[in-house]
Protein backbone atom coordinates (compact mmCIF):
# COMPACT_ATOMS: atom_id res chain seq x y z
CA UNK A 1 0.00 0.00 0.00
CA UNK A 2 1.48 3.52 -1.07
CA UNK A 3 1.12 5.99 1.13
CA UNK A 4 -0.89 7.87 -1.48
CA UNK A 5 -3.14 4.85 -1.23
CA UNK A 6 -3.74 4.99 2.30
CA UNK A 7 -4.24 8.64 2.31
CA UNK A 8 -6.89 8.26 -0.19
CA UNK A 9 -8.34 5.99 1.12
CA UNK A 10 -8.94 7.59 4.58
CA UNK A 11 -9.00 11.06 3.61
CA UNK A 12 -12.25 11.72 4.19
CA UNK A 13 -12.90 9.43 7.22
CA UNK A 14 -10.48 11.84 8.60
CA UNK A 15 -11.61 15.15 7.73
CA UNK A 16 -15.00 14.02 9.16
CA UNK A 17 -13.95 12.82 12.37
CA UNK A 18 -11.93 16.44 13.14
CA UNK A 19 -15.00 18.16 12.17
CA UNK A 20 -17.31 16.36 14.38
CA UNK A 21 -14.20 16.70 16.90
CA UNK A 22 -14.29 20.29 16.96
CA UNK A 23 -12.30 21.13 14.31
CA UNK A 24 -13.70 24.26 12.20
CA UNK A 25 -14.28 23.75 8.43
CA UNK A 26 -11.47 26.69 7.68
CA UNK A 27 -8.81 24.72 9.46
CA UNK A 28 -9.84 20.77 8.75
CA UNK A 29 -7.47 21.13 5.96
CA UNK A 30 -4.45 22.29 8.18
CA UNK A 31 -5.39 19.50 10.74
CA UNK A 32 -5.94 17.02 7.82
CA UNK A 33 -2.44 17.73 6.85
CA UNK A 34 -0.82 17.40 10.52
CA UNK A 35 -2.79 13.91 10.98
CA UNK A 36 -1.41 12.69 7.84
CA UNK A 37 2.21 14.01 8.43
CA UNK A 38 2.43 12.67 11.96
CA UNK A 39 1.00 9.54 10.18
CA UNK A 40 3.84 9.14 8.20
CA UNK A 41 6.15 10.01 10.74
CA UNK A 42 5.00 6.86 12.53
CA UNK A 43 3.89 4.63 9.72
CA UNK A 44 6.95 1.75 11.33
CA UNK A 45 5.03 2.67 14.69
CA UNK A 46 1.87 0.55 13.09
CA UNK A 47 1.59 -2.74 14.55
CA UNK A 48 -1.37 -4.23 12.30
CA UNK A 49 -3.21 -4.60 15.67
CA UNK A 50 -5.27 -2.16 14.98
CA UNK A 51 -6.82 -1.16 11.83
CA UNK A 52 -4.96 1.52 9.81
CA UNK A 53 -8.29 3.49 9.94
CA UNK A 54 -8.73 3.09 13.82
CA UNK A 55 -4.64 4.01 13.74
CA UNK A 56 -4.89 6.92 11.97
CA UNK A 57 -8.47 7.92 14.13
CA UNK A 58 -6.24 7.92 17.69
CA UNK A 59 -3.95 10.62 15.53
CA UNK A 60 -7.36 12.57 14.30
CA UNK A 61 -8.40 12.72 18.03
CA UNK A 62 -5.34 14.29 19.17
CA UNK A 63 -5.36 16.88 16.49
CA UNK A 64 -8.30 17.49 17.45
CA UNK A 65 -7.55 17.70 21.32
CA UNK A 66 -4.81 19.78 20.14
CA UNK A 67 -6.85 22.05 18.21
CA UNK A 68 -9.55 23.05 20.92
CA UNK A 69 -7.38 23.15 23.88
CA UNK A 70 -5.54 26.20 20.96
CA UNK A 71 -8.70 27.53 20.17
CA UNK A 72 -9.65 28.17 23.62
CA UNK A 73 -7.31 31.27 23.00
CA UNK A 74 -9.38 32.09 19.64
CA UNK A 75 -12.54 31.89 21.05
CA UNK A 76 -14.57 33.55 18.93
CA UNK A 77 -13.96 31.80 15.91
CA UNK A 78 -15.43 28.94 16.84
CA UNK A 79 -18.63 30.76 18.34
CA UNK A 80 -18.74 32.35 14.78
CA UNK A 81 -18.80 28.83 13.36
CA UNK A 82 -21.94 27.89 14.98
CA UNK A 83 -25.00 29.59 15.90
CA UNK A 84 -26.03 30.50 19.35
CA UNK A 85 -29.06 32.38 18.77
CA UNK A 86 -32.15 30.71 19.08
CA UNK A 87 -34.39 32.03 16.45
CA UNK A 88 -31.65 31.39 14.43
CA UNK A 89 -31.32 28.06 15.84
CA UNK A 90 -35.39 27.08 15.03
CA UNK A 91 -34.56 28.65 11.52
CA UNK A 92 -31.69 26.69 10.95
CA UNK A 93 -34.10 23.34 11.74
CA UNK A 94 -36.77 24.64 10.03
CA UNK A 95 -34.95 24.51 6.89
CA UNK A 96 -32.67 21.34 7.26
CA UNK A 97 -30.31 22.33 4.63
CA UNK A 98 -26.62 21.16 4.28
CA UNK A 99 -24.15 23.62 5.67
CA UNK A 100 -26.54 24.92 8.31
CA UNK A 101 -27.52 21.40 9.53
CA UNK A 102 -24.06 20.09 9.99
CA UNK A 103 -23.43 23.02 11.78
CA UNK A 104 -26.65 22.06 13.66
CA UNK A 105 -25.09 19.06 14.02
CA UNK A 106 -21.42 20.13 15.21
CA UNK A 107 -23.25 22.39 17.89
CA UNK A 108 -25.33 19.48 19.19
CA UNK A 109 -21.72 17.48 19.20
CA UNK A 110 -20.45 20.35 20.99
CA UNK A 111 -22.34 20.34 23.98
CA UNK A 112 -21.57 16.89 24.93
CA UNK A 113 -18.71 16.24 27.10
CA UNK A 114 -15.73 15.74 25.17
CA UNK A 115 -15.55 11.81 26.07
CA UNK A 116 -18.62 11.27 25.37
CA UNK A 117 -18.46 13.01 21.74
CA UNK A 118 -15.67 10.84 21.02
CA UNK A 119 -17.63 8.05 21.13
CA UNK A 120 -20.75 9.10 19.78
CA UNK A 121 -18.65 10.52 16.45
CA UNK A 122 -16.94 6.99 16.35
CA UNK A 123 -19.47 4.73 16.90
CA UNK A 124 -22.66 6.26 15.45
CA UNK A 125 -21.12 7.95 12.11
CA UNK A 126 -17.85 6.21 11.50
CA UNK A 127 -18.77 2.86 12.77
CA UNK A 128 -15.98 1.82 14.74
CA UNK A 129 -17.04 -1.25 16.41
CA UNK A 130 -17.35 -1.11 20.23
CA UNK A 131 -14.07 -3.08 20.84
CA UNK A 132 -12.38 -0.46 18.61
CA UNK A 133 -13.00 2.21 20.33
CA UNK A 134 -12.46 0.61 23.33
CA UNK A 135 -8.77 -0.03 22.47
CA UNK A 136 -8.30 3.71 20.79
CA UNK A 137 -9.58 5.06 24.01
CA UNK A 138 -7.83 3.12 26.47
CA UNK A 139 -11.52 2.21 28.31
CA UNK A 140 -13.17 -0.64 29.03
CA UNK A 141 -15.63 -1.75 26.81
CA UNK A 142 -18.60 -0.95 29.18
CA UNK A 143 -17.36 2.43 29.71
CA UNK A 144 -17.73 2.50 25.91
CA UNK A 145 -21.39 1.45 26.46
CA UNK A 146 -22.18 4.05 28.89
CA UNK A 147 -20.62 6.87 27.42
CA UNK A 148 -22.66 5.93 24.04
CA UNK A 149 -25.96 5.64 26.36
CA UNK A 150 -25.12 9.15 27.81
CA UNK A 151 -24.51 10.35 24.71
CA UNK A 152 -27.66 9.24 22.43
CA UNK A 153 -29.45 10.77 25.90
CA UNK A 154 -27.91 14.04 25.38
CA UNK A 155 -28.54 13.78 21.83
CA UNK A 156 -32.09 13.66 21.67
CA UNK A 157 -32.35 16.12 24.34
CA UNK A 158 -30.98 18.51 22.35
CA UNK A 159 -32.76 18.11 19.54
CA UNK A 160 -35.99 18.20 21.47
CA UNK A 161 -35.06 21.54 22.66
CA UNK A 162 -34.37 22.74 19.30
CA UNK A 163 -37.51 21.14 18.16
CA UNK A 164 -39.42 22.65 21.08
CA UNK A 165 -37.65 26.59 19.98
CA UNK A 166 -38.29 26.12 16.76
CA UNK A 167 -42.07 25.56 17.83
CA UNK A 168 -42.36 28.61 19.87
CA UNK A 169 -41.18 30.71 17.10
CA UNK A 170 -43.27 29.16 15.00
CA UNK A 171 -46.63 29.72 17.24
CA UNK A 172 -45.16 33.45 17.93
CA UNK A 173 -44.83 33.77 14.17
CA UNK A 174 -48.34 32.60 13.37
CA UNK A 175 -49.77 34.92 16.47
CA UNK A 176 -48.61 37.99 15.16
CA UNK B 1 -20.27 -3.75 22.50
CA UNK B 2 -20.69 -5.90 19.31
CA UNK B 3 -24.06 -6.28 20.08
CA UNK B 4 -25.28 -2.62 20.45
CA UNK B 5 -27.11 -1.51 17.30
CA UNK B 6 -26.17 1.63 15.72
CA UNK B 7 -28.51 4.00 16.63
CA UNK B 8 -29.78 4.24 13.11
CA UNK B 9 -30.95 0.98 13.43
CA UNK B 10 -33.17 1.96 15.80
CA UNK B 11 -34.38 5.44 15.11
CA UNK B 12 -37.38 6.45 13.35
CA UNK B 13 -37.33 6.75 9.70
CA UNK B 14 -39.01 10.07 10.20
CA UNK B 15 -36.44 11.29 13.55
CA UNK B 16 -34.79 14.70 13.22
CA UNK B 17 -32.08 12.53 15.21
CA UNK B 18 -31.69 10.49 12.35
CA UNK B 19 -31.32 12.66 9.58
CA UNK B 20 -28.35 14.22 11.40
CA UNK B 21 -26.64 11.36 11.39
CA UNK B 22 -27.06 10.24 7.69
CA UNK B 23 -26.07 13.95 7.40
CA UNK B 24 -22.90 13.52 9.63
CA UNK B 25 -21.96 9.78 7.95
CA UNK B 26 -22.38 11.41 4.60
CA UNK B 27 -20.32 14.48 5.20
CA UNK B 28 -17.37 15.21 2.20
CA UNK B 29 -14.72 17.55 2.46
CA UNK B 30 -14.97 20.18 -0.19
CA UNK B 31 -15.05 18.56 -4.33
CA UNK B 32 -11.41 18.76 -4.74
CA UNK B 33 -9.83 18.89 -1.23
CA UNK B 34 -8.52 15.54 -1.51
CA UNK B 35 -6.00 16.71 -4.14
CA UNK B 36 -5.42 19.69 -3.20
CA UNK B 37 -4.56 18.16 0.46
CA UNK B 38 -2.75 15.33 -1.26
CA UNK B 39 -0.27 18.27 -2.91
CA UNK B 40 -0.15 20.30 0.59
CA UNK B 41 0.75 17.09 1.79
CA UNK B 42 3.71 16.40 -0.57
CA UNK B 43 5.10 19.78 -0.23
CA UNK B 44 4.99 19.15 3.89
CA UNK B 45 6.76 15.97 3.49
CA UNK B 46 9.17 17.23 1.03
CA UNK B 47 10.49 19.44 3.84
CA UNK B 48 10.45 17.21 6.68
CA UNK B 49 11.00 14.13 5.04
CA UNK B 50 13.83 15.42 3.71
CA UNK B 51 15.67 13.49 0.77
CA UNK B 52 12.81 10.30 1.55
CA UNK B 53 10.35 12.35 0.97
CA UNK B 54 7.34 10.49 -0.60
CA UNK B 55 9.11 7.72 -1.55
CA UNK B 56 9.74 7.15 2.03
CA UNK B 57 6.19 6.79 3.07
CA UNK B 58 5.65 4.46 0.60
CA UNK B 59 8.78 2.40 2.01
CA UNK B 60 6.80 2.37 4.99
CA UNK B 61 3.26 2.15 4.29
CA UNK B 62 4.76 -1.42 2.40
CA UNK B 63 5.61 -2.25 6.08
CA UNK B 64 2.41 -1.16 7.51
CA UNK B 65 0.57 -3.72 4.54
CA UNK B 66 3.00 -6.26 5.53
CA UNK B 67 1.88 -5.28 9.46
CA UNK B 68 -1.50 -5.71 8.71
CA UNK B 69 -1.06 -9.08 7.19
CA UNK B 70 0.34 -9.98 10.17
CA UNK B 71 -1.30 -8.78 12.93
CA UNK B 72 -3.00 -11.74 13.62
CA UNK B 73 0.36 -13.28 13.87
CA UNK B 74 1.93 -10.75 15.92
CA UNK B 75 0.64 -11.96 19.11
CA UNK B 76 2.06 -15.48 18.73
CA UNK B 77 5.76 -14.11 17.64
CA UNK B 78 7.19 -13.42 20.93
CA UNK B 79 7.11 -17.62 21.63
CA UNK B 80 8.71 -17.61 18.02
CA UNK B 81 11.29 -20.54 19.24
CA UNK B 82 14.35 -20.74 21.65
CA UNK B 83 16.46 -18.52 20.34
CA UNK B 84 13.93 -15.54 20.94
CA UNK B 85 13.49 -16.84 24.33
CA UNK B 86 17.20 -16.84 25.25
CA UNK B 87 17.86 -13.61 23.46
CA UNK B 88 14.77 -12.34 25.61
CA UNK B 89 15.93 -13.73 28.80
CA UNK B 90 19.64 -12.21 27.91
CA UNK B 91 17.62 -8.56 27.55
CA UNK B 92 15.64 -8.53 30.86
CA UNK B 93 19.37 -9.34 32.48
CA UNK B 94 20.52 -6.35 30.73
CA UNK B 95 17.88 -4.28 31.51
CA UNK B 96 18.25 -5.38 35.56
CA UNK B 97 21.84 -4.69 34.73
CA UNK B 98 21.68 -1.83 34.01
CA UNK B 99 19.30 -0.58 36.59
CA UNK B 100 21.43 -2.21 38.86
CA UNK B 101 25.02 -1.52 37.48
CA UNK B 102 25.01 1.29 35.43
CA UNK B 103 24.62 1.90 32.20
CA UNK B 104 28.33 2.72 30.86
CA UNK B 105 29.14 -0.82 32.70
CA UNK B 106 27.00 -2.95 31.23
CA UNK B 107 27.40 -1.20 27.47
CA UNK B 108 30.94 -1.96 28.33
CA UNK B 109 30.36 -5.20 29.53
CA UNK B 110 28.89 -5.97 26.55
CA UNK B 111 30.86 -4.57 24.02
CA UNK B 112 33.75 -6.75 24.76
CA UNK B 113 31.38 -9.56 25.23
CA UNK B 114 31.37 -10.32 20.92
CA UNK B 115 32.54 -8.80 18.08
CA UNK B 116 30.96 -5.35 17.06
CA UNK B 117 29.91 -5.01 14.10
CA UNK B 118 30.05 -1.88 11.81
CA UNK B 119 27.68 0.53 12.13
CA UNK B 120 25.90 -0.76 8.72
CA UNK B 121 22.55 0.64 9.58
CA UNK B 122 23.43 2.98 12.60
CA UNK B 123 25.91 5.09 14.14
CA UNK B 124 26.47 4.35 17.41
CA UNK B 125 26.52 6.81 20.17
CA UNK B 126 28.56 7.28 23.20
CA UNK B 127 27.37 5.26 26.06
CA UNK B 128 26.60 7.54 28.77
CA UNK B 129 29.38 8.00 31.27
CA UNK B 130 26.70 8.31 34.26
CA UNK B 131 23.04 7.58 35.00
CA UNK B 132 20.95 10.03 36.61
CA UNK B 133 19.49 9.04 39.85
CA UNK B 134 16.28 10.67 39.16
CA UNK B 135 14.09 7.93 37.49
CA UNK B 136 10.43 7.52 37.73
CA UNK B 137 10.14 4.24 34.99
CA UNK B 138 12.72 1.37 35.85
CA UNK B 139 15.68 1.96 33.15
CA UNK B 140 14.38 0.25 30.02
CA UNK B 141 16.29 -0.33 26.80
CA UNK B 142 16.18 0.11 23.54
CA UNK B 143 18.03 0.33 20.18
CA UNK B 144 16.90 3.89 18.99
CA UNK B 145 19.24 4.72 15.78
CA UNK B 146 20.77 8.16 14.83
CA UNK B 147 18.21 9.45 12.62
CA UNK B 148 21.28 11.54 10.66
CA UNK B 149 23.19 8.46 10.22
CA UNK B 150 19.84 6.43 9.14
CA UNK B 151 20.20 4.63 6.00
CA UNK B 152 17.50 4.82 2.70
CA UNK B 153 14.31 2.93 4.47
CA UNK B 154 14.63 0.91 0.95
CA UNK B 155 17.78 -0.75 2.65
CA UNK B 156 16.43 -1.32 5.73
CA UNK B 157 13.39 -2.74 3.86
CA UNK B 158 15.31 -5.19 1.63
CA UNK B 159 16.17 -7.07 4.91
CA UNK B 160 12.76 -7.79 6.57
CA UNK B 161 10.48 -8.34 2.95
CA UNK B 162 7.10 -6.84 3.68
CA UNK B 163 5.48 -10.37 2.68
CA UNK B 164 7.83 -11.49 6.15
CA UNK B 165 6.12 -12.23 8.93
CA UNK B 166 6.83 -11.15 12.63
CA UNK B 167 8.14 -14.40 13.63
CA UNK B 168 10.43 -14.10 10.24
CA UNK B 169 11.52 -10.60 11.36
CA UNK B 170 12.08 -12.12 14.93
CA UNK B 171 14.26 -15.32 13.86
CA UNK B 172 15.97 -13.02 10.90
CA UNK B 173 18.11 -11.57 13.42
CA UNK B 174 18.50 -10.15 16.43
CA UNK B 175 18.14 -6.18 14.97
CA UNK B 176 18.02 -4.25 12.69
CA UNK B 177 21.51 -4.12 12.72
CA UNK B 178 22.08 -7.15 12.03
CA UNK B 179 19.46 -7.34 8.82
CA UNK B 180 21.25 -4.13 7.00
CA UNK B 181 24.64 -6.05 7.14
CA UNK B 182 23.50 -9.50 6.17
CA UNK B 183 21.09 -8.73 3.54
CA UNK B 184 19.64 -12.40 2.56
CA UNK B 185 19.53 -13.09 6.28
CA UNK B 186 16.09 -12.28 6.83
CA UNK B 187 14.16 -13.73 4.04
CA UNK B 188 15.87 -17.13 4.49
CA UNK B 189 14.56 -16.57 8.47
CA UNK B 190 18.75 -18.03 8.67
CA UNK B 191 19.25 -18.46 12.69
CA UNK B 192 21.69 -15.84 13.25
CA UNK B 193 25.49 -16.68 14.93
CA UNK B 194 25.88 -16.09 18.24
CA UNK B 195 28.62 -13.34 17.43
CA UNK B 196 26.19 -11.49 15.25
CA UNK B 197 23.48 -11.98 18.51
CA UNK B 198 26.09 -10.83 21.23
CA UNK B 199 27.95 -7.85 18.97
CA UNK B 200 23.65 -6.38 18.34
CA UNK B 201 22.92 -6.64 21.44
CA UNK B 202 26.04 -4.74 22.36
CA UNK B 203 25.11 -2.16 20.42
CA UNK B 204 21.42 -2.46 21.34
CA UNK B 205 22.38 -1.91 24.78
CA UNK B 206 24.82 0.77 24.17
CA UNK B 207 21.98 2.88 22.07
CA UNK B 208 19.56 2.12 24.47
CA UNK B 209 21.80 3.57 27.61
CA UNK B 210 22.03 6.53 25.11
CA UNK B 211 18.83 7.21 24.79
CA UNK B 212 18.02 6.73 28.24
CA UNK B 213 20.48 9.31 29.38
CA UNK B 214 18.88 11.68 26.56
CA UNK B 215 15.38 10.93 28.53
CA UNK B 216 17.10 11.55 31.88
CA UNK B 217 18.67 14.57 30.41
CA UNK B 218 15.49 15.56 29.68
CA UNK B 219 16.34 15.65 26.04
CA UNK B 220 13.15 13.76 24.98
CA UNK B 221 12.91 15.32 21.88
CA UNK B 222 15.65 13.79 20.65
CA UNK B 223 14.54 10.29 22.53
CA UNK B 224 11.87 10.87 20.62
CA UNK B 225 13.39 11.01 17.18
CA UNK B 226 15.35 8.37 17.38
CA UNK B 227 12.62 6.02 18.85
CA UNK B 228 10.85 7.13 15.86
CA UNK B 229 13.63 6.39 13.61
CA UNK B 230 13.78 2.86 15.23
CA UNK B 231 10.27 2.63 14.84
CA UNK B 232 10.22 3.79 11.17
CA UNK B 233 12.98 1.30 9.83
CA UNK B 234 10.82 -1.80 11.34
CA UNK B 235 13.61 -2.99 13.72
CA UNK B 236 12.05 -5.82 15.33
CA UNK B 237 14.60 -6.43 18.14
CA UNK B 238 14.78 -8.53 21.78
CA UNK B 239 15.15 -5.41 23.47
CA UNK B 240 11.49 -4.46 21.63
CA UNK B 241 9.72 -4.69 25.08
CA UNK B 242 12.72 -2.52 26.84
CA UNK B 243 12.55 0.12 23.83
CA UNK B 244 8.73 0.04 24.00
CA UNK B 245 9.02 1.36 27.63
CA UNK B 246 11.16 3.97 26.95
CA UNK B 247 9.27 5.15 24.42
CA UNK B 248 6.43 5.77 26.83
CA UNK B 249 8.63 6.99 29.48
CA UNK B 250 9.72 9.38 26.98
CA UNK B 251 6.06 10.82 26.28
CA UNK B 252 5.26 10.85 29.60
CA UNK B 253 8.16 13.05 30.45
CA UNK B 254 7.78 15.30 27.53
CA UNK B 255 3.88 15.47 28.78
CA UNK B 256 2.46 14.41 25.88
CA UNK B 257 0.45 11.97 28.39
CA UNK B 258 -2.49 10.88 25.71
CA UNK B 259 -0.01 9.22 23.76
CA UNK B 260 2.10 8.13 26.81
CA UNK B 261 -1.35 6.50 28.41
CA UNK B 262 -2.12 4.88 25.16
CA UNK B 263 1.06 3.37 24.41
CA UNK B 264 1.09 2.37 28.14
CA UNK B 265 -2.15 0.65 27.18
CA UNK B 266 -0.33 -1.35 24.27
CA UNK B 267 2.49 -2.19 26.29
CA UNK B 268 0.38 -4.01 28.54
CA UNK B 269 -1.54 -6.00 26.20
CA UNK B 270 1.74 -6.78 24.47
CA UNK B 271 4.04 -7.57 27.58
CA UNK B 272 1.77 -8.62 30.12
CA UNK B 273 4.61 -10.36 32.87
CA UNK B 274 6.83 -7.56 31.84
CA UNK B 275 8.88 -5.95 34.74
CA UNK B 276 7.61 -2.53 33.91
CA UNK B 277 3.97 -4.04 34.10
CA UNK B 278 3.22 -1.98 37.24
CA UNK B 279 5.06 1.04 35.96
CA UNK B 280 2.82 1.52 33.08
CA UNK B 281 -0.58 0.37 35.36
CA UNK B 282 0.74 3.45 37.42
CA UNK B 283 0.59 5.65 34.45
CA UNK B 284 -2.26 4.44 33.37
CA UNK B 285 -3.79 5.29 37.01
CA UNK B 286 -2.54 8.74 36.93
CA UNK B 287 -5.04 11.32 35.74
Amino acid sequence: MEFEELYRAHHDFVWRTLRRMGVGERDAMDAGQKVFLIAHRRLAMFDGRSTVKTWLCGIALRVASDYRRSAVVRREVLVADTPTDASREADQLQRLEGRERLAILDEILSEMPIEQRAVFVLFELEELSGEEIAALLAVPEGTVRSRLRLARRAFSKSVASRQHHQSVRLAAGGDS
Amino acid sequence: MTKTKRWLDELPLESCERELLLLGKSAQPAHGAVDADWRALCVALGTTAAAGGVATSSVAANSVSAKIGASLAASKAASAGLLVAAAKSLAVGVAVGLALTGVGTVAEHLSRSGDERPAAVVERTQAPARRPASQQIPTPMTAPSDEGALPPASSVRGEAPASSTPRERLTAGSSALNQASAPTRASAAVAVSPEDKTASLSQQARELAELKRLIDGGATSEALRRLDTNFRAGAVSVLSEERDALHVQALDRAQRRDEARFFAQRFLTRYPHSPYFETMRRLLAEK
